[in-house]
């Protein structure tokens, strides 16, 4: 089976350059894919750092707005109470005989009333406005409460004894010119009318007699939950308010429930939740930034990974358990980094987009690498099916065409050499079928175009006849001329032999001095008698051979296709038989094979011609 | 496996001490930890109390439970190691509450009486009885405890009467009673940080020790020179007792949890880690013969807590009446 002999080399060529193509292609986008993906990212992270940063830092400002926000609130409050402290009325009420402590309300008693409601009426942070007694366990002397939006004073049996409370008995024991300050708490006596129930924080001033004895305390109760709304007010919904006193107790928390607690016997602290805020309560801190990764379960609250940041505000320079308080601010991070979301959708689409170009131009790339491939493949290929050389890029200054240009030239040689080779087969093969002296068909291309001729004379049904020609006395020629005067003689004989043949006939040496014809497309004898006798006249004439002049005869035998043999070699015996019949017969003559007798013949009955 | 659910409080199941009784009875204990007494109640009330085999709570809670028919009698034979306890709680008939019909529903394990601390620079000798909580000779000088139903009946003890059940002729004598405590009182409160610091901080004389032997170790942890006395009149007491709930799956490994509790190692491990009085021997604070009352269901929790806030509002005798 005759394999096209590039066929395999074909398909791995392809498998090759779809391979080479492809792997540019991914190799170049992959490469264009992960410089824009490493830049996207590092940009989304580094961005997401640096938001995270400054959201700390603004919270941080923002603590620290809210903290000075309180202090000044409470200055304030200490201002308002001083002044209180230090009213006509006030010190009329401080005056009074002290039979009159037990008495009904007195025109001094009302007017210091009146001068608190209408403070109370500026100051809508304030619950409740008092002066309570030193003696008396702190019995109220003259009150008014905030209640709802009115002001209701509270007056004669439902006044309250107040000694027991912490913020009487340690207001009770300030120095001259100091003012008391509560810890923030929730207000649960009774009958405090709006203030009931409510996180509050007193502030508290002593008021003297005229004659210099302790007479009591003014006190106001300061509204917190206003403060505080007031401190929320300009917060985003996203950040979320914590206060706590000095001992991390939660007093403002996302979840009202974690506030208070210790009035509930149950302490919520803030840094149990917050751990390094336990590093403010214990002073070594000003402020903490608390990332918390992993809330406890706890609280409840945060719920969320989130960023806090915690702050300690000095609440001023006045008597105090509580010194300061801790103000913290936190943030879901998943709110931190929101901005970054939008980062992140148009990296990623800047991502995307420089991935296509990417692509785009790796395989825009991969193809102007490879056409020039595939043209100069194509051109091989027309080569070795036996085309000539298709269009090559030969004309690219690159190292395409340098290879293109190496492929061209690279072809012309191998042309060149073809045309040699080509020339060296044909003359070896005439060498092989023809004889070097004579230049006549040898016996191997005569036996070839005698089976032909048989096939076909067989086919047609005519005749073809095999004339053994052997010259007469040849061998004394060599003896006695040498050689080369016989190879000479060979030649000339050859030549006249030559001449004697019709071009369709066909003469060849078999070897020595023997030749031998075929002759076709006979219908009688008579073409190859005559060819037999004019051969025969042919030598009459001696032969020049260099100063040599040589007489030689011929003795012919022929042999008749079908009558004496259907194949070569039995028509080629018996012409030989017969030739030696001629030539026992007397040389110079011819015989046919068919009438040879089977013993060696009568030359008389079967000499033809002379 | 077998398994022991018990629902108790923190420190009353150590880790390793349940180990030990897992391994000796080759079970699996699941401990559930409550922090306070409406918890406990909501625990045992969500499934008749099929979700634990033995709980904890104390003899004014038990009453509850009892009436509840959440709980079952105990066959203290069952519970050998009742006979190292002292006597104080092995005569369960002398204890309220836990016993019913002359059935024992629960087991004493730890308890802490509410005494008096007092300054012991401010006292020659120890004082003997509540009255001194009166003594006008320490007005403002005594710290008292922010709680409704126990004010009352320290005042009805005061007064001779019975602690739990005011009867109603007598509301009047004992709200001025609470009147004048308040009015001796130096002030009330709530944690024992906050006793411990105003009791130093304004020079106390006297403490009603809500908080019992924990109360006197923070203070002399603090370095406050002070005695601790039960008065004569008795002081009220916690007490809390091992209790087999109505749903246990086995009741024999309930009552072996018990008893085990009362074996000295355990029930030392409570005193020595938690500070709290065991069962087995006396303790620090309460003699022998110190009376101590076990807590029973007062006579009506709301009104008594609805009347200490206005009291501890300031409200004079004009405006309070009951």
């Amino acid at each position: 089976m005759a394999a096209h002999p590039f066929g395999r080399a074909r398909s791995q060529s392809y498998a090759v350059k779809l391979s080479i193509r492809t792997r540019i292609t991914a190799l170049m986008a992959a490469l264009g894919m992960l410089a824009s993906g490493l830049t996207g990212y590092y940009a989304y992270t580094s961005s997401q750092t640096l938001l995270g940063e400054a959201t700390e830092r603004e919270m941080l400002t923002s603590t620290r707005v809210i903290g000075r926000s309180f202090s000044l609130s409470i200055r304030e409050a200490v201002k308002d109470v001083a002044l209180l402290t230090e009213l006509p009325a006030t010190q009329a009420v401080a005056d009074l005989p002290a039979a009159s402590a037990q008495a009904p309300a007195t025109a001094a008693h009302d007017r210091l009333a009146k001068s608190f409601e209408s403070m109370l009426a500026n100051h809508h942070e304030y619950f409740q406005l008092r002066l309570i007694r030193a003696d008396h366990h702190g019995l109220e002397v003259v009150r008014v409460d905030r209640d709802g939006a009115t002001l209701t004073r509270v007056d004669g049996a439902a006044l309250q004894e107040k000694g027991h409370f912490s913020y009487v008995f340690r207001a009770l024991k300030l120095k001259p010119g100091e003012t008391y300050l509560s810890p923030i708490f929730i207000n649960q006596e009774l009958g405090a009318h709006t203030g009931q129930d409510q996180p509050t924080m007193l502030v508290a001033q002593q008021v003297f007699t005229s004659d210099g004895r302790l007479y009591g305390l003014v006190i106001i109760n300061i509204d917190l939950n206003g403060l505080f709304d007031l401190l929320k007010a300009d917060l985003p919904p996203s950040l979320q308010l914590y206060l706590t006193n000095a001992h991390g107790d939660f007093l403002i928390h996302p979840d009202p429930e974690q506030t208070f607690g210790f009035q509930r016997g149950q302490r919520i602290l803030a840094q149990d939740v917050f751990p390094a805020v336990a590093n403010i309560v214990d002073g070594q801190a000003e402020y903490r930034v608390i990332t918390v990764n992993d809330p406890p379960a706890l609280r409840g609250y945060p719920t969320e990974p989130t960023a806090a940041v915690f702050l300690r505000q000095p609440l001023g320079d006045y008597v105090s358990i509580d010194r300061f308080v801790i103000i913290g601010l936190s943030m879901p991070q998943k709110e931190i980094t929101r901005p970054t979301r939008a980062l992140a959708s148009a990296t990623l689409n800047i991502v995307l987009i420089f991935s296509g170009i990417a692509l785009v131009l790796a395989l825009w790339m991969s193809r102007a690498l490879t056409y020039p491939l595939q043209l100069i493949l194509q051109a091989v290929e027309r080569v070795s099916t036996g085309h000539d050389l298709s269009e090559l890029p030969l004309n690219r200054n690159d190292e395409l065409g340098d290879l293109a240009r190496g492929v061209a030239h690279m072809h012309t040689q191998i042309r060149d050499q073809m045309v040699v080779l080509d020339e060296h087969r044909r003359s070896l093969d005439h060498l092989a079928r023809h004889d070097t002296l004579t230049s006549l068909p040898n016996r191997r291309m005569f036996f070839d175009v005698l089976h032909q001729a048989i096939s076909r004379v067989e086919r047609a049904g005519t005749q073809l006849a095999v004339m053994f020609v052997d010259l007469d006395h040849f061998k004394e020629v060599n003896d006695i001329h040498g050689h080369a005067t016989g190879d000479r003689v060979l030649q000339a004989a050859a030549a006249r032999l030559q001449h004697c043949v019709r071009a369709v006939d066909t003469l060849a040496r078999l070897g020595g001095d023997e030749f031998i014809i075929l002759v076709e497309a006979l219908g009688t004898r008579e073409p190859v008698t005559q060819i037999a006798q004019k051969l025969i006249l042919q030598f009459e004439t001696p032969i020049n051979a260099g100063q040599h002049v040589i007489k030689l005869g011929v003795s012919i035998g022929i042999s008749i296709l079908p009558d004496d043999g259907t194949d070569a070699e039995t028509l080629v015996a018996h012409a030989d038989e017969a030739m030696y019949a001629a030539k026992l017969a007397g040389r110079n003559g011819f015989r046919f094979y068919s009438s040879t007798p089977a013993k060696p013949p009568d030359p008389n009955t079967h000499q033809q011609g002379n | 496996m077998e398994m022991l659910r018990i629902l108790t409080w923190p420190g009353y199941a150590d880790a390793d001490l349940v180990k030990t009784f897992e391994l000796r009875h080759d079970v699996r204990v699941i401990v559930t930890e409550v922090g306070n007494d409406e918890i406990l109640r909501a625990r045992m009330a969500s499934r008749q109390g099929a979700d634990f085999d033995v709980f904890a709570a104390n003899t004014a809670e038990m009453v509850h439970y009892i009436d509840a028919g959440l709980v079952l009698p105990i066959d203290i034979r069952s519970i050998p190691n009742t006979h190292n306890q002292h006597p104080r709680f092995s005569r369960l008939s002398e204890i309220p509450g836990i016993t019913r019909d002359g059935k024992v529903y629960a087991i004493p394990y730890t308890y802490s009486e509410m005494g008096l601390i007092y300054d012991r620079r401010q006292f020659k000798t120890a004082p003997t009885s509540l009255a001194v909580l009166w003594d006008p000779r320490y007005a403002g000088k005594v710290l008292l405890f922010d709680g409704g139903a126990h004010n009352f009946s320290l005042a009805a003890l005061s007064l001779g009467l019975n602690p739990f059940r005011i009867p109603p002729a007598e509301v009047k004598q004992v709200l001025n009673q609470l009147l004048a405590l308040r009015r001796n009182a130096l002030g009330f409160y709530n944690l024992p940080e906050e006793a411990t610091q105003l009791f130093r901080e304004q020079s106390a004389a006297l403490l009603f020790a809500n908080y019992g032997s924990q109360q006197v170790k923070q203070l002399r942890d603090s370095g406050a020179d002070i005695g601790y006395v039960v008065p004569r009149e008795g002081a009220l007491a916690w007490l809390d007792c091992w209790a087999i709930s109505r749903g246990a799956r086995d009741k024999t490994l309930a009552e072996a949890w018990i008893n085990y509790t009362l074996e000295p190692a355990v029930s030392r491990a409570l005193t020595q880690r938690q500070g709290l009085a065991n069962t087995l021997e006396p303790s620090d604070t309460a003699r022998s013969h110190d009376r101590l009352i076990w807590l029973e269901p007062v006579e009506n929790d709301g009104w008594r807590t609805q009347l200490w806030q206005r009291i501890l509002s300031g409200e004079r005798e004009a405006s309070l009446t009951p």
